[in-house]
């Protein structure tokens, strides 16, 4: 048995003793015993709504009114323990402990004031169950020994504060004189109470005491002698009060604690000492009663199996309590455990050699299950147990074959709650992974799945055995259980037409509208099975569905959840009108539709996302309104949610703020962007909070901060982007999977992409700035210390400035950028050895040597590029940067050099070391890969002869050279009239009508070459 | 203890049926016990010779709460405090022992006595209508061999009400005349009662109405004993009666007094008034389904003893459940229902 629940029990018990003296308000109104009644069939919410009229009756004595704070925290405090969710629990709780305040704060002279006062400690030892409970999971930033040890410190307290409680009822108990005259019967009801409360505050101490154990590991040092002090405890009780109620209570409550201790004997001879003296009063049949469910259990226990024992007590009470303690907790427990006794007999004995056993087994079933029919149509503890005992009979038993409407759907709602019972239990050992048990697993799924298609079974016979008597409402009830059991076991059809039939036809039953939700995701289902091309008739049955929803309950949730599941299926399909169709049967004031609007929102963005990744990409106009189509109804969403007074951030909420601030980054909106971002309970400071909610996707944190650092760069909010990357970079420290290099090279290529596709020449510039801000961060980072990583901000750096580069003119911004590469380089070439790949120190002087020539530092990159050659004259791309270094000084500086680059550079010994477009050109001419380079060379030489023409110093000079450039080209159109293709043709094209001009020849280009043919050629020579 | 306590066990059952004690034992309502020797019973009065003194004392019926008679089986002192209780099914199992048979008990009283209990047993625990007829005879045997029984009063009003459980009302109008002609105005009372109840169960409000007013007639201004229990009976009947007649805020305030005024442990009272608030607070204009919720419930946690109105209480709670959220408490309630008073009109009410 629930160790917690008799502990529990026993508590609530405890505070009964208080009838000793203090009577039930009952005068009119049978206030105390109804509430009574109510907690005991845990009908606490009745409960409250009680307590509430009775606030509003005018007719009740102020003294009655007066106790509806204390009978509040008595109900909240049993109400807790119904609560699944542990910080729920302690929420209501904390509103117990209000509302007994509040009572004692008001009425300190009252009777209970100082049961009051032991609730409050009551209150205490609840909490501290709520932490032990909380210790077996953790959630999120919780440990296991935090949990522990704040359960055992509320423990102590409670313990403490009891004790305290007792010491001052005690001290005012004594207060009183040994002899009071019997006419002073307020001071003699004074005393009682004194006495009473001390005797409580006594045995509340000493249940808290017990119930501390379990924070112990069972049979640990700590867990026997924390049972054995409460031990003690009772014992100090029983001898103070032996022949009172108090101090029988005391024995009773101390043999529970040999109970737990695996004492059972020793429990079993405290409970017989209870049972057996003398006392019939309404109290003490009340003990007696629940000693003997302790008694019961304990003859159960596997160590003492002594179930005659507990079939002849429990029937011996059966047979003489009273009826309202028949039908009590303890009475329902005792039945219960009867009944069980009589399953465990024929257990036993059904074998039996001897045939008066196996004959007087025989009659146990009717006896089980006459006494399990009690206990399962009742509410009470043992309501669940009853009713899968009850099952187990009805299998043996022939003639429990249902012969009414009534037996068949009982039977088969039994049916379906082992079904139940049988899921849960399944899944709570699936989700033990590698350490669940497979063989129960095994049974568990055998048990599971026979319940289901008894249940199934049942409830169809009981359809058809209905008469006209069976009322309408009965019989809905079978067709919803029907309709639920068909799609549990996936008969989906089934169980779309028996919920479309209820919805349809009932409305007003009580299944209607759950019936209605599992037509819906009937059809659901059966369309996600379907092929494709087969899905139409299904959505259509889904789409009938949601129009009769919301026809029957307009504005309900079930209406607006049906529309929701079809924009999600429409959105998935592509087709975004019906989307938007189906969207709009949400009205706009429902307090579901911002929930709608983002689910659909987020649907299209991700949908945009895979789409753009695609290869063939969807045509650009597609893929923008579908990240318009997003952004609007994300927008809608996140705004109307913002709005709500008393918003609770959830996930969803900031998963659509990020997911609206990614589009604004992406259309590099910074400032929306941020908006959203920085709101207040919104991303950043969530992130930065580290809460909870952002972990619901161990994703979102990292997405988060790439986030606000591409948005912070792209408002060029630098001080705030070095936050969002010490942000990642913490996140890196204790998630190895984050690798931050691949995020910062991610987050690069987007921004160079989006500079790439902006055209608004002002959004490049701010963009470009606030990239090579954020290169520069990179590069000044430690992740900026690897190669690949700085490797690559130097290519960003130059390429920024090569795209702000314009010909004929100085660019201080481009000139910024080369430096920054320039810079970004020598800490490459300056990086140790194994710190990156061999021999790459070629290709970075190359790359260095191109930012000396754009910067004009000409002799240098020169010099650096000789450095190269010397050690790798073949390559390339350094003898072209050579030649195209001597080109721009030539241009800028002194067109000598134009020498240089058409014909090369021999260092003193003569050896060709650059060597110019000249020589280039006829290395590469024999190689078809470098078709390109060779018309480049070629060109190159042609263009450097016009160039120099036109800073000859002499029109012959001029003439000459010009000339020589026409003959170059001349002879390389003879050689391959097409030039090399269309674009270097109307290269050549265009540098010959230049030459041409400069020679003040008819502009005719290459065409007129083509024409003139051997004459040019001629003349040429 | 537990050793004493065997042995108590053992002496009683080893007890002579005879040797119980010399005297009679006459317990009144008022709690005064008297010793003596009977001298006659009849259905109105007792008398009996006080221990030490010749002048009889005679006693009217309806103020005694029980006899013992010297030289009945000692078993029989177990079957009062459980009938007393309420336990009959207690009271039934302990009926059964063997020194309980009537045909082995000498005391001519005692007998008619186990008679009467075993009648009385079987009334209060009749669940199906075979049950409901079985009792009916049982108490119809009785009535007419022991008219003169001091439990006369009684058992007819029993036989009454188990004539109305198979619809014979005006039978059972009969025997509840028995009870208006009796000398006592508690009794008459009763008998008013009674009817207005089986014309109440009938749907004849007007007739009924009239019967609870001729029992408050008959109260006059008393308010004390039994007289004073009888006229909060009446008046309940009343108030659910106004309630059947667009009168139901009348009804409610009645019950409320009613409810105030009851002693506590008039526990079939209690009962009878929750019922009826329950109903008015259903018939009233608006009706006000969760006060009607919580006065049926009331019944069902506080007196489920009292078939009569248990099971008109689980027949609207299994309605109004779902003013609470709850629709399955009240299939539930219709289950119980069914299963503990298949033989009330309620059980097949739809």
């Amino acid at each position: 048995m629930n160790h917690c629940r008799r502990i529990s029990g026993l508590l609530l018990a405890a505070c009964c003793v208080a009838g000793l003296s203090s009577k039930p308000l009952w005068a009119a109104e049978p206030v105390t015993q109804f509430l009574e009644g109510l907690r005991a069939r845990q009908l606490y919410d009745v409960a409250n709504m009680y307590l509430d009229s009775l606030r509003n009756n005018n007719k009740l004595p102020a003294e009655v009114k007066a106790i509806i704070p204390y009978e509040q925290g008595r109900t909240l405090i049993e109400a807790s323990r119904q609560e699944r969710d542990l910080n729920t629990r302690l929420k209501v709780l904390a509103q117990a402990r209000e509302r007994l305040q509040e009572f004692v704060n008001k009425n300190s002279q009252h009777e209970l004031v100082g049961l009051a006062q032991l609730q409050l400690g009551n209150v205490m030892v609840e909490e501290a169950q709520v932490y032990f409970e909380k210790s077996k999971s953790p959630g999120p930033g919780e440990k296991k020994d935090d949990l522990l040890k704040k359960s055992r410190d509320l423990f102590a307290e409670a313990i403490k504060t009891l004790d305290n409680a007792a010491n001052e009822f005690q001290a005012k108990w004594k207060a009183f004189p040994n002899f009071i005259d019997p006419k002073e019967t307020a001071q003699i009801q004074a005393r009682l109470q004194a006495q009473a409360n001390y005797i409580q505050a006594l045995l509340y101490a000493g249940v808290a005491v017990q119930t501390s154990a379990k924070t112990w590991p069972k049979n640990s040092k700590e867990y026997k002698n924390t049972l054995n002090q409460a031990v003690q405890r009772f014992q100090k009780v029983v001898a103070d009060f032996r022949m009172q109620y108090a101090g029988r209570y005391a024995m009773m409550l101390e043999g529970s604690c040999h109970q737990d201790l695996g004492d059972v004997k020793r429990a079993l001879g405290l409970y017989r000492e209870v049972l057996d003296a003398p006392g019939d009063s309404p109290l003490f049949q009340v003990l007696k009663a629940r000693t003997l469910k302790l008694a019961l259990e304990a003859y159960m226990d596997p160590s003492q199996k002594m179930y005659e024992e507990v079939v002849r007590r429990g029937e011996e009470w059966l047979r003489s309590a009273r009826p309202d303690l028949e039908r009590s907790p303890e009475g329902l427990a005792i039945r219960y455990f009867t009944a069980r006794a009589y399953h465990e007999m024929k257990l036993r004995d059904e074998k039996s050699n001897e045939a008066a056993r196996r004959n007087e087994v025989a009659r146990y079933p009717s006896q089980i299950v006459k006494h399990a029919k009690e206990v399962a149509t009742i509410y009470n503890e043992y309501q669940q147990q009853a009713k899968e005992l009850l099952a187990t009979y009805r299998d043996l038993d022939a003639n429990a074959m249902p012969a009414s409407f009534a037996e068949a759907r009982d039977f088969g709602k039994q049916a379906l709650d082992a079904y139940q019972a049988r899921s849960q239990e399944l899944a709570a050992e699936q989700a033990k992974g590698a350490k669940a048990d497979k063989q129960k697993i095994a049974e568990l799924t055998e048990q599971r799945d026979k319940a289901l298609a008894e249940a199934l079974r049942l409830l169809n016979l009981a359809l058809t055995i209905r008469d006209e008597q069976t009322s309408i409402e009965d019989v809905n009830v079978v067709r919803y259980y029907l309709a639920f059991l068909y799609y549990s076991a996936a008969r989906y059809h089934e169980a779309a037409i028996m919920g479309e039939f209820l919805a349809r036809n009932y409305p007003k039953s009580a299944g209607a509208r759950h019936g209605a939700k599992i037509a819906m995701v009937g059809h659901l289902a059966n369309y996600n099975a379907s092929n494709p091309e087969n899905r139409e008739w299904d959505a259509e049955q889904m789409i009938r569905v949601a129009e009769l929803i919301t026809k029957n309950w307009p504005g309900e949730a079930e209406a607006d959840e049906a529309w929701m599941l079809l924009g999600q299926i429409a959105t998935r399909e592509k087709d975004l009108t019906k989307a938007a169709e189906y969207l709009a049967n949400i009205k706009d004031d429902s307090p579901r539709k911002p929930d709608a609007n983002i689910q659909a929102g987020q649907a299209l963005w991700t949908q945009y996302l895979t789409s753009r990744s695609q290869e063939p990409k969807p045509p650009q106009a597609e893929l923008d309104k579908l990240k318009k189509e997003a952004e609007t109804r994300l927008k809608a969403g996140v705004d109307a949610l913002r709005k709500r007074q008393n918003l609770k951030v959830n996930y969803d909420l900031l998963a659509a703020e990020l997911s609206l601030a990614q589009i604004y980054v992406d259309d590099g909106l910074a400032a929306p962007a941020l908006a959203v971002l920085e709101i207040k309970d919104g991303v950043k400071d969530l992130l930065k909070k580290n809460d909870p909610i952002i972990k619901t996707n161990p994703r979102f944190p990292t997405q988060g901060y790439v986030t606000l650092l591409r948005a912070y760069v792209a408002a060029q909010k630098m001080k705030e982007a070095d936050e969002a990357m010490a942000g990642l970079e913490g996140l890196s420290k204790s998630d190895s999977n984050i690798n931050l290099s691949d995020i910062y090279m991610q987050l690069g290529r987007e921004i160079e992409q989006q500079i790439k596709n902006e055209t608004d020449p002002q959004k490049v510039s701010q963009l470009t700035k606030a990239f090579g801000a954020f290169l520069n961060r990179i590069a000044s980072s430690p992740q900026g210390a690897s190669f690949n990583n700085l490797g690559w901000v130097a290519e960003m750096l130059y390429s920024m400035g090569s795209g702000m580069e314009r010909p004929g003119t100085k660019n201080p911004e481009a000139e910024s950028y080369f430096k920054q590469a320039k810079s970004a380089y020598e800490k490459l070439l300056a990086m140790p050895a194994d710190q990156k790949p061999p021999q790459a120190d070629a290709g970075i002087k190359v790359r260095l040597a191109k930012c000396m020539r754009r910067l004009g530092e000409y002799q240098p990159a020169v010099n650096q590029l000789i450095q190269i050659l010397n050690q790798n004259p073949n390559l390339l791309e350094a003898q072209m940067e050579a030649a195209y270094t001597f080109q721009e000084w030539g241009d800028n500086v002194d067109p000598k050099y134009y020498r240089y680059a058409i014909a090369g550079w021999r260092d003193r010994s003569g050896k060709q070391i650059v060597w110019g477009w000249s020589y280039l050109a006829n290395v590469v001419q024999r190689q078809p890969d470098l078709k390109d380079t060779y018309y480049e060379a070629r060109f190159n030489v042609a263009d450097c002869r016009l160039k120099e023409a036109s800073k000859a110093k002499s029109n012959d000079e001029k003439k000459q050279i010009l000339s020589a450039a026409k003959a170059e080209i001349a002879l390389l159109q003879r050689l391959d009239p097409k030039m090399g293709g269309d674009t270097w043709y109307a290269k050549f094209d265009q540098l010959l009508k230049a030459v041409q001009s400069a020679l003040r020849e008819q502009p005719t280009g290459l065409r007129g070459l083509e024409q003139s043919g051997p004459q040019v050629q001629a003349a040429s020579r | 203890m537990q050793l004493c306590r065997v042995l108590l066990t053992v002496a009683a059952v080893l007890l002579p049926a005879s040797a119980a004690q010399a005297l009679d034992v006459v317990r009144t309502v008022e709690g005064q016990t008297i010793n003596g020797t009977l001298n006659k019973i009849t259905e109105r009065e007792v008398s009996i010779t006080r221990v030490g003194s010749n002048e009889p004392s005679v006693i009217p019926v309806n103020q005694i709460e029980s006899i013992q008679y010297e030289g009945e089986p000692a078993q029989l002192r177990l079957v009062r405090p459980l009938i007393a209780n309420g336990n009959f099914e207690g009271a039934k199992q302990a009926l059964e022992n063997p020194n309980l048979d009537p045909s082995k008990v000498n005391r001519q009283e005692a007998k008619q006595e186990i008679l009467f209990f075993r009648a009385l047993t079987a009334a209060r625990l009749a669940r199906t209508p075979d049950d409901v007829k079985a009792a009916g005879a049982q108490m119809f045997e009785f009535v007419q061999n022991n008219p003169t029984n001091w439990h006369y009063f009684e058992a007819v009003q029993v036989l009454g009400d188990l004539l109305v459980a198979v619809g014979n009302i005006d039978q059972a109008s009969q025997q509840y005349a028995k009870l208006e002609s009796a000398p006592w105005p508690d009794v008459q009372m009763r008998g008013a009662v009674a009817r207005g109840r089986a014309l109440q169960s009938q749907g004849k409000f007007a007739e009924a109405l009239a019967a609870y007013e001729k029992a408050l007639q008959l109260a006059g201004n008393s308010n004390d004993g039994l007289v004073g229990t009888q006229k909060l009976a009446a008046t309940v009947g009343k108030a659910a009666c106004l309630a059947e007649t667009g009168k139901a805020a009348e009804g409610i305030k009645l019950v409320e007094d009613v409810i105030a005024n009851a002693k506590p442990e008039d526990a079939r009272l209690h009962a009878a008034a929750f019922t009826a608030l329950g109903n008015c607070y259903l018939k009233s204009n608006p009706p006000q389904p969760k006060e009607a919720f919580l006065s049926f419930l009331k019944v069902d946690v506080l007196y489920p003893s009292f078939p009569e109105y248990h099971a008109e209480a689980l027949y609207n709670l299994s309605k109004l459940w779902k003013e609470v959220q709850k629709p399955e408490r009240g299939l539930q309630a219709k289950e119980e229902l069914i299963r503990r008073y298949s033989a009330s009109p309620w059980a097949s009410k739809e």
